[in-house]
């Protein structure tokens, strides 16, 4: 039976697992609002702890009418930018290749695990599309890092030539340079699992609140020996639902057309 | 200076809806990784890749290019030998309907990049270094999908 512990570190809200932890892909099929979506789903799949999942592509007319109208849009304007799996389905998403993904491999054995490019079509449950923190005990940052006495012309950003390799320390992407642009106060949604403790660790912070840039949240998975992380859709996206209750809830557009979220139990 | 004051009516607005449908793609890439930026001829605005429909707005490089594109709608008035009269309705309605156009431009664009805006005030994105391979392309309108 899994045990879940929470903690609130200023404004940063975290969530332990561990003890046979189970991962739930949720995806919304109906036009209500995301957060309503999830607090059904919760009672009814017994989950623990629930959080925003994968970023959002909407079409022009979504757009319009998430800005015009305050109702929940229909879940077919929303398209998520990566695949979300669960028990060996491919739920909705198209490939998003050159992102990351997180996984729990195998259903009943609590073992996850995340990489670069689509989720495994078997993976029991898993969501792509989304950015790296870290990846098999290799941090990512806005920029390569290496250690010291690696050879001159070593690139800042991108790709790493082989004679590089064995002196970086930190890998760059993207995506989390973009998070980590956006400063301290944007909302975070992020989910880890230490392979050393068998914990799983999800770290939820309020867009709007002064809370750890991505850099410090980088930080906390690597104190906590969390062997892959990686950051959900961050700013007014972040959700958090723990123990029957909303503790981080997404901005008002976003609550009506966000439709994939993670859950555990 | 009446004529002066009528051409900046006409090519404002012509500037305008040139600025928000007529712009450039560019295309960056390396390692995998891809972003689109647009705006001619300096990029201001790219999606961004913190959130859903989350989008980074340069604010010096927007106003360059409007500047450029008024500019620019004059150079075209002038090209057609185009003298605004105020005492001539026609001219009247097509200044009004450029302008009408331009501000449902100013509007539509909003609806598509305004949802999640990081503004910043000259350099659009600094991740990509100058050897990222890039690709320049016509586009048309903000680059959303329609369905």
């Amino acid at each position: 039976m899994s045990t879940f512990t929470y903690k609130l570190s200023g404004v940063t809200h975290m969530v332990t697992g561990a003890g046979g932890v189970q991962m739930v892909m949720l995806v919304r099929k109906g036009r209500e609002y995301f957060t309503d979506f999830i607090e059904r789903e919760a009672k009814a799949q017994k989950l623990k702890v629930v959080v925003n999942g994968s970023f959002i592509d909407l079409t022009f007319a979504g757009r319009v009418a998430a800005v015009a109208r305050s109702a929940p849009l229909d879940a077919a304007d929303s398209t998520p930018t990566g695949e979300v799996i669960q028990q060996g389905k491919l739920l909705q998403g198209p490939s998003s290749n050159g992102k990351f993904n997180f996984a729990q491999n195998t259903c009943g054995v609590d073992k996850f695990s995340a990489g670069l490019g689509d989720p495994s079509g078997a993976a029991c449950a898993a969501i792509g599309g989304i950015a790296p923190i870290i990846i098999d005990n290799v941090p990512y940052g806005a920029t390569n890092s290496y250690k010291a006495g690696v050879p001159a012309g070593a690139p800042l950003t991108g790709d790493v030539d082989g004679k590089y390799l064995p002196f970086l320390v930190q890998k760059s992407n993207a995506m989390f340079a973009a998070i980590l642009a956006r400063g301290t106060d944007v909302g975070k949604s992020a989910i880890g699992f230490s392979n050393a403790t068998q914990t799983l660790l999800v770290l939820s912070q309020k867009h709007g609140t002064m809370g750890m840039d991505a850099n410090d949240i980088r930080t906390m998975f690597a104190g906590r020996a969390m062997s892959n992380a990686v950051f959900l859709d961050c700013s007014d996206s972040a959700t958090l639902y723990y123990d029957g209750k909303f503790l981080v809830s997404p901005g008002a557009m976003k609550n009506e057309y966000l439709t994939v979220a993670v859950g555990f139990k | 200076m009446i004529r002066t004051s009528m051409q900046l009516r006409v090519a404002t607005p012509l500037g305008l809806l040139a600025f928000f449908w007529l712009t450039m793609r560019s295309v960056v890439s390396a390692g995998g990784e891809t972003v689109n930026h647009y705006g001619f001829p300096v990029a201001w605005y790219t999606p961004s890749s913190a959130s859903s429909l989350a989008y980074d707005i340069a604010v010096g490089p927007m106003m360059l290019d409007v500047a450029c594109y008024v500019v620019f709608g004059g150079f075209v008035l002038w090209l057609a030998h185009w003298r605004p009269d105020p005492n001539r309705t026609a001219h009247t309605v097509v200044s009004i309907l450029l302008w009408v156009g331009a501000l449902a431009s100013l509007v539509f664009t909003a609806m598509v990049i305004a949802h999640d805006p990081h503004f910043v005030a000259w350099t659009l994105d600094g991740y990509f270094s100058g050897h990222a391979a890039r690709g320049y392309y016509l586009q048309f309108g903000p680059g959303v999908r329609l369905q």
